[in-house]
């Protein structure tokens, strides 16, 4: 019989995973990671700290994209000066409209691609995925799974301590 | 449907109500009534349901028969051109040809542009007094008939194409009967020519055949006044008149300024008195006493309305108020005695600066009086002269018959050979007994023109005539002078000129046309022939005869109840025979703005009565004509008189004029009795300018400044946040001289030769998308029953600060350093931004292709220097930008400084007035920069800070209706 | 299943006992068995046969051009523009619903979000064909887009119509964006849901592998929050950037500074009224009354109500500003709304957008799907004329009187119009197949909320 990847233990309400979830956390188990078909607010800062970079990122999208219309709108009249309607070549009010679409759309995709980049998402197959009763992680099913890999684990202990908590225990096959 | 008629007390009041000046361009948005809006909806764009859809690409399409000519023509090597250059035609050189085009029998000077050998834009001869460089837009559209597709391109027997050689035999059977009778019983009937070559054709043949008669067919000539002239005078004289010298210019049912084979040196005269006048030079009134609004009418400073039979009475009355001694009274209400006393007061107060006009289908006795009467103002020398008639049709002291003696002749049977030459009788003939149906027993008609027409539909025998522009032939101008009509390019199909048929039926010989003319010109030295066909006339101006005393006339006063129509040839298709030019029957009729239909003219009392409105189909009896047309309410018209206009209801005019309105049959009288009633139907008609009032606290488009203080009230341009787009090098700009607009339409159609513009055809035009880059805006000012009219040319303005160029997305329309605002067409994806952001309108878009299927004839005749615009793109006035260019060009290839002055856009060049100054506004010394400076000078809609480029100079009126004050 | 009572009076408005699976069931039922399988194959019969109406139109205009169509001198914009504006206005809507709401934290717009943005996405496509088939070389539309050419030519950024093809695709690449990552979780239990095997491929694709891990989600909530923040000032700047291709000429009657406000809040009236009437038909084709219940019906009317008075105060300030601008021509351009030939125009939107609006202060109308749909209707017709009224007669009276005109749509502009519906419905009708119509996590998450237990 394989290693295990870790126990994933399943709870059949969200109060009991996050109450376990914390606990687990407080006893010093970092490889740990709750799964829930909605996001549960008291554990999101705990697991996920680089989340809050997002914005930041965001607003680094929309300088780049103020740079890349400028850029663009003032580089094509001097690359290719003409005289329209006797206007300023450079006309600051009419830079304003593009210039902010730029703005938001860069960063719309910068915030996209943090979220795929950090989450390492698309990732179609994962382990999990092969745990019994672990489709309904998405539905309405609670899990909490810790990692062999961390080093307070011990198969044993883990698993009693789990199966005070959850319904029942899973292995995890890689 | 119940059709709302127009509420007339309703339009009265609101213009009585309107203060100063009350700007309007039609009567149903004068009342806010439902019904009215209601015939706004009518008139409204879209609503056009009964215009053929498929006419435009039937007006367009291609001529199999003509395919493979469009690659290239070849001028004959006779040919000489006007001016100094190479020996060999580089390709993409024009060269230019001096020659004229007969109208009427009057020639209209030009020169031809070919490029490649193929004649593509026409412009009035520089050297020829009666066209200084100027014509009319009947000599513009002369290039579209050498090239149109439905010319006659063979000869015909019974309808069936057959070849020269049966013709030449059919003719020698015919000479052998003639010569045995010595002539008798062939019957000739011409057309109005003055062509020596055919006169001493003519003579020669009369020598042979002396039983041989003639008979003279032109709708609107002047023979009636030639007759007078030789009741008067003795001989027949032919009157020259000099509308330069004429101060005060009194015109009784007359229209000089109106088209006419003689409307541009008269137009010349008109403008230079007007010039002088704004210089303080002399007074520019004139009096026009008229029954249906004209072009002399809209710019007379006294304007009298008033039936054709009352002419003989206001005639008697003019004569005693100028001291007379006649015995009867006149019969005449106080508006029009004043009208009288005001005439002559201000003939009197010029003497020999008077000048009095009247109409050629005047009454013999009034023509007579009104020589008198001229003779005594002391105008002789002065605005008019005489000289023997240039025209044909006067030998032996005795004038050729006319049709209605061929009648006669016809149902006697005495005519065993019948000859149309050059003319279309039966193009709107009488009913039974008609000429067709008489002619169906002589045994032999030929007819020879350049369409097979509905004369030669009736014809045994038709032969296709030259163009004057691929034939040789003469002809005499106005002035007497005569030119050598000399050909831009080899015949087109087998056809032949007048003179080769002639020759034919006299000897069977295949003749050379040149020599026909050589030989009436037999006296002159071949040097000279060469330096008269590069000049384009070989005998200047007739010398002027001076008239015996003329004796007082007894008029005749005839007594008027009832209704009386007056028959007009058409202001853009004349008589019928340009009924096929899609230029002509596209160009908007002055005034009414109609396009592609003639109109029973009614005036709005008259419509009041009848009961109808703009559209609704009338049946108008006259004696020995019955018709039926579409209404139009002309305001200023005579309340009694039913205006009808010749030139269309045509069967065999081709594909472009075929089927469109009613055919009259013009008259010789002033006027018939006739009757008017509403049928009930509906026509739909195609007009460029919508029924609108403008709101009367608006600034007017065209400001009138009094005589007296011929000043624009300052207006304050907006400052602008922008630098102004002047650059080095030349600013272009154009100022139009409203003053000497006549709304003759002659720069439109010079605009859409030059500018290879699409004809769009009459139910697109109803769609409001017709496509002329130059529009003449027509307003009334004034009362419903005798307002004023007023002309506005409007090309592009080339703003400085164009609102176009900032909504185009891409690129489309620019600023050129020089002031242009340009349209790159290639460059055009038709968002239309640029149309809706202009402030004037003047952008045109191809909603949909209008140049691909245009006849390969058709495309030949395009000007190369001009982009054939596709569809889906936008296209507007570049003030001639390719002109501009070859003038650049030829200046740097000469390695000389850029003489602005050269360029002249084709408008301008056309203009018989001269309203149009284009040039440098940044050279201080150029005319248009001197325009600029003139008090009168305004922009248009000036407000909206665009800067237009095009700007224009205030009409001046002698008396009251001017806003400026 | 128990008669739900009429309305619930909790944060999402929905049965507060409500269990995941009960959600689940209802959310992911119909994709593996359509409740209402007839009524769908109607829906989608008549969504194709208006397709195939839009293609033939769109087929003879691109053979022969715009001139198919009324529009004419003076008149150069007509149904292309009229129609481009009002198809974009109702996407606004979807945005706000779920941007708006999401940031304000209104547990309900759970319900209905999916669904408008749905609406969104079609809306805005609909609306983005419009411009390219009005054009007069529609195969050269790409030439306003910047790229580096051989011509070294550039769009004309001074010009609102180049601006408009910007706002066009980053609204609908941002719109786009957001949909989807707030599907992602719905995606995933589709997938998992899912029984046959094409079914798993399919929404394990779209679900980018999600297992619903934690980590995760506080990466997606912030993503979401970003997204939401953004699309809010989009819709402003788009919606004015379509009103300046109106304000920025100098037509009176166009001129006015009025005017982007003035659109936004009439284009998110026009689009709550299509919202309206998507949750009414969404809810009974898929017979998910449990989750959009009678309260977001009334929700939506209130809505509706809101926006349309700040229309309507669009129009009062429209009618008000000529007068005290006392400029003649722009009086003649209003009385020619008000009395012109086009009048109808004017008078059909205040009848719709104020008149039958005012139906909606009744509780009854709100909460009845029929009423409220006879009122969402006509708002969208309202709204419809509202854009005709401000778009044409301004055209038909220019500065000069000789260039004035008319108007008159032809049969090509009607049947492109109709047929647009096609090209909004047909997509739609697979999305209410194939689509989780309701972002079921966040009801779950709502209910889990409401009952104290996450």
């Amino acid at each position: 019989m394989p290693e295990s990847l870790g126990l994933l233990a399943e709870f059949d309400a969200p109060q009991p995973l996050v109450e376990a979830s914390l606990h687990a956390w407080a006893m010093g188990y970092r490889r740990l990671d709750a799964f829930a078909p909605f996001p549960l607010e008291a554990l999101l800062p705990l697991f996920e700290p680089r989340a809050s970079r997002v914005p930041g990122i965001a607003c680094f999208g929309a300088l780049l994209g103020v740079a890349l219309a400028l850029l663009m709108q003032i580089g094509s009249v001097l690359n290719y000066p003409l005289n329209v309607g006797g206007r300023p070549l450079i006309a600051v009010p009419s830079l304003m409209v593009v210039t902010f679409l730029f703005a938001v759309v860069g960063a719309a995709l910068a915030a996209v691609l943090t979220l795929l980049i950090t989450s390492r998402l698309p990732r179609l197959h994962h382990p999990l995925f092969g745990a019994q009763a672990f489709e309904r992680a998405s539905d309405d099913g609670f899990f909490l799974f810790i990692e062999a890999a961390d080093p307070l684990f011990d198969d044993q202990v883990t698993r009693a301590w789990l199966a005070e908590r959850a319904i029942c225990i899973h292995e995890v096959q890689p | 449907m119940s059709a709302p008629t127009v509420d007339f007390a309703a339009l009265r009041e609101h213009l009585a109500g309107l203060k100063g000046a009350a700007y309007w361009r039609g009567l149903e948005a004068l009342a806010a009534t439902p019904e009215a809006q209601a015939l706004i909806e009518a008139e409204f764009p879209g609503a056009a349901p009964l215009i053929d859809r498929r006419r435009f690409l039937q007006l367009m399409a291609a001529s199999l028969a003509m395919a493979g000519l469009a690659a290239c023509g070849k001028t004959p090597e006779q040919a000489v051109p006007a001016v100094r250059q190479a020996p060999q035609l580089t390709p993409g050189i024009a060269s230019w040809y001096a020659t004229a085009i007969p109208f009427c029998g009057i020639a209209q000077p030009v020169l031809g542009k070919t490029v490649a050998g193929r004649p593509i834009k026409l412009e009035g001869n520089p050297q020829h007094p009666m066209s200084a460089g100027t014509c009319d837009a009947f000599t513009q559209a002369a290039i579209l008939q050498l090239y149109d597709p439905d010319r006659s391109q063979a000869p015909r027997f019974k309808g069936r194409e057959t070849s020269w050689d049966e013709v030449r035999g059919a003719l020698a059977r015919q000479r052998l009967m003639l010569d045995t009778s010595r002539g008798k019983g062939l019957h000739i009937v011409c057309g109005a020519s003055s062509s020596p070559t055919l006169g001493r054709q003519l003579d020669t043949l009369r020598r042979r055949w002396p039983e041989a008669r003639l008979y003279h067919a032109e709708s609107f000539a002047e023979t009636e006044a030639l007759r007078t002239s030789e009741r008067v005078f003795g001989q027949p004289l032919q009157a020259r008149r000099y509308l330069q010298n004429a101060e005060v210019l009194v015109c009784l049912e007359d229209d000089p300024l109106g088209s006419g084979p003689r409307q541009t040196p008269l137009q010349q005269g008109w403008a230079e008195r007007r010039r002088q006048a704004a210089q303080g030079q002399g007074a520019a009134l004139s009096f026009v006493a008229e029954s249906i609004p004209t072009l002399t009418g809209a710019a007379a400073t006294h304007r009298l309305a008033i039936a054709p039979s009352r002419l003989p009475d206001l005639t008697l009355a003019l004569s005693r108020a100028l001291g007379e001694n006649v015995a009867d009274q006149p019969r005449l209400s106080a508006r029009q005695l004043e009208w009288v006393e005001a005439a002559a007061t201000a003939l009197k107060a010029h003497p020999g600066r008077g000048l009095i006009c009247v109409g050629m289908q005047a009454a013999t006795d009034v023509q007579a009086q009104v020589m008198r009467l001229n003779q005594r103002l002391g105008a002789h020398g002065q605005t008019l002269d005489w000289q023997a008639p240039t025209l044909l049709g006067y030998e032996r002291g005795q004038f050729w018959a006319s049709l209605e003696q061929l009648a006669q002749q016809l149902a006697a049977g005495n005519v065993s050979q019948l000859l149309l030459l050059d003319c279309n009788p039966l193009q709107a003939s009488a009913p039974e007994p008609g000429l067709e149906g008489l002619m169906q027993k002589v045994p032999f008609c030929l007819h020879a023109g350049l369409y097979y027409d509905e004369s030669a539909a009736h014809c045994h025998w038709h032969v296709p005539l030259n163009h004057a522009l691929d034939g040789w032939t003469d002809v005499r101008a106005a002035d007497g002078s005569a030119c050598i009509v000399q050909p831009l390019i080899e015949p087109m199909y087998s056809t032949r000129t007048l003179h080769q048929l002639i020759e034919l039926l006299l000897t069977s010989a295949d003749s050379d046309a040149l020599n026909h003319v050589r030989s009436t010109w037999a006296h002159v030295a071949q040097d000279q022939w060469r330096q008269a066909l590069a000049d384009g006339w070989i005998e200047a101006a007739a010398p002027a005869i001076d008239a015996p005393e003329a004796a007082p006339v007894m008029l005749n006063l005839p007594d008027s109840e009832g209704l009386e129509a007056v028959v007009r040839a058409d202001p853009c298709v004349w008589d019928g025979r340009f009924a096929n030019l899609g230029w002509l029957q596209e160009l908007p009729k002055p005034i009414s703005t109609l396009t592609w239909s003639n109109v029973v003219g009614l005036s709005p009392r008259l419509a009041e009565q009848v009961g109808v409105r703009n559209g609704d189909g009338v049946e108008v009896a006259l004696p020995g004509q019955l018709l039926r047309g579409a209404a139009w309410i002309e305001p200023g018209q005579a309340d009694q008189v039913i205006a009808l206009y010749a030139g269309y209801g045509r069967s065999h005019a081709g594909r472009v004029g075929n089927g469109l309105g009613y055919a009259v049959r013009p008259i010789q009288a002033a006027s018939v009795s006739a009757s008017v009633r509403s049928n009930g139907d509906r026509h739909a008609l195609a007009f460029t300018q919508a029924h609108h009032a403008l709101p009367d606290d608006e600034t007017p488009p065209i400001r009138v400044v009094p005589r007296d203080r011929p000043q624009i009230a300052v207006q304050q341009i907006p400052a602008s946040l922008y630098t102004s787009a002047t650059d080095s090098g030349p600013q272009w700009g154009m100022v139009i001289d409203l003053d000497l607009c006549t709304g003759c339409n002659a720069c439109v159609t010079a605009c859409q030769a030059e500018n290879n513009i699409a004809v769009v055809g009459a139910e697109q035009v109803a769609n409001g998308r017709s496509m002329h880059w130059l529009r003449i805006d027509h307003y009334y000012q004034g009362s419903l029953d005798a307002p004023r009219s007023r002309f506005q040319p409007l090309p592009c303005m080339h703003c400085e600060q164009a609102p176009c160029e900032t909504g185009c997305p891409v690129n489309a329309t620019v600023h050129s350093r020089d002031g242009l605002n340009q349209m790159v067409y290639n460059r055009c994806i038709g968002t239309r931004t640029c149309a809706s952001y202009c402030p004037y309108k003047v952008r045109r878009f191809n909603w949909l292709d209008w140049s691909a299927n245009a006849a390969p004839s058709i495309q030949a005749q395009r000007n190369p220097e001009v982009t054939v615009r596709t569809r889906g793109v936008m296209e507007k006035c570049t003030y001639c930008t390719q002109r501009i260019s070859a003038a650049r060009i030829d200046s740097k290839q000469r390695g000389v400084e850029f003489d602005t002055t050269t360029v002249v856009t084709a408008c301008q060049q056309t203009c018989p007035s001269q309203a149009i100054r284009f040039g440098d506004i940044a050279d201080p010394a150029s005319p248009v920069s001197n325009a600029r400076r003139d008090p009168r000078h305004y922009r248009l809609l000036e407000a909206l800070g665009t800067r237009p480029r095009t700007s224009y100079l205030a009409r001046i009126e002698d008396v009251e209706g001017s806003d400026e004050t | 299943m128990k008669p739900e009572p009429l309305l619930h009076d909790t944060g999402h408005f929905v049965a507060r006992d409500l269990s995941d699976q009960q959600v689940s069931r209802q959310v992911f039922g119909p994709l593996q068995q359509f409740p209402r399988p007839v009524a769908w194959r109607w829906l989608f019969g008549i969504g194709i046969a208006l397709l195939m109406m839009y293609l033939a139109s769109a087929t003879v205009l691109l053979a022969n051009g715009v001139g198919m169509w009324g529009n004419n001198q003076p008149v150069h914009w007509g149904f292309g523009i009229l129609n481009y504006i009002w198809w974009l206005g109702i996407g606004h809507a979807g945005t706000f619903i779920s941007a708006l709401l999401w940031l304000i934290e209104r547990p309900w717009r759970h319900s209905l979000n999916r669904l408008a943005e749905l609406m969104t996405l079609m809306a805005v496509i609909c609306a983005a064909l419009y411009p390219i088939l009005h054009l007069g070389r529609p195969w050269l539309f790409y030439w306003t887009m910047p790229y580096p050419n051989e011509m070294g030519l550039w769009p004309q950024f001074k010009s609102p119509t180049a601006w408009d093809m910007f706002a066009i695709l980053s609204y609908l690449s941002v719109s786009v964006l957001f949909l989807l990552v707030g599907a992602i979780p719905d995606f995933a239990t589709a997938r998992d849901r899912a029984t046959g095997v094409l079914a798993q491929r399919l929404y394990g694709l779209m679900a980018l592998g999600w297992r619903g891990s934690q980590r995760h989600w506080a990466l997606w909530r912030q993503t979401t929050r970003v997204l939401a923040m953004l699309a809010i000032p989009l819709v402003f700047a788009v919606s004015s950037g379509y009103s300046f291709l109106l304000t920025m000429g100098p037509q009176s009657g166009w001129h006015s500074t009025l005017f982007p406000p003035y659109f936004v809040a009439g284009a998110v009236f026009s689009g709550f009224a299509l919202v309206a009437l998507l949750a009414i038909g969404v809810r009974w084709l898929l017979s998910i009354e449990a989750l959009i219940t009678r309260r977001h019906l009334d929700m939506l009317g209130r809505l509706l109500l809101a926006t349309g008075w700040m229309t309507a105060y669009g129009y009062l300030a429209d009618l008000f500003m000529p007068f005290y601008g006392g400029d003649a021509h722009e009086i003649e351009v209003l009385m020619t709304r008000l009395a012109g030939p086009h009048a109808w125009s004017f008078w059909l939107a205040i009848v719709c957008n104020v008149g039958v609006l005012q139906a909606l202060w009744w509780r009854s109308v709100r909460q009845r799907p029929g009423t409220l749909a006879a009122v969402a209707l006509a708002v969208l017709v309202g709204m419809w004329a509202e854009r005709f009224m401000l778009l044409i007669p301004p055209q038909t009276r220019d500065f000069l009187v000789s260039a004035w005109g008319g108007y008159t749509p032809t049969l090509w502009d009607w049947t492109l119009f109709i047929g647009s519906f096609g090209v909004f419905l047909v997509p739609y009708s697979l999305f209410l197949r194939y689509v989780p119509m309701v972002s079921a996590f966040e009801v779950k998450q709502a209910l889990h909320k409401e009952r104290g237990d996450a």
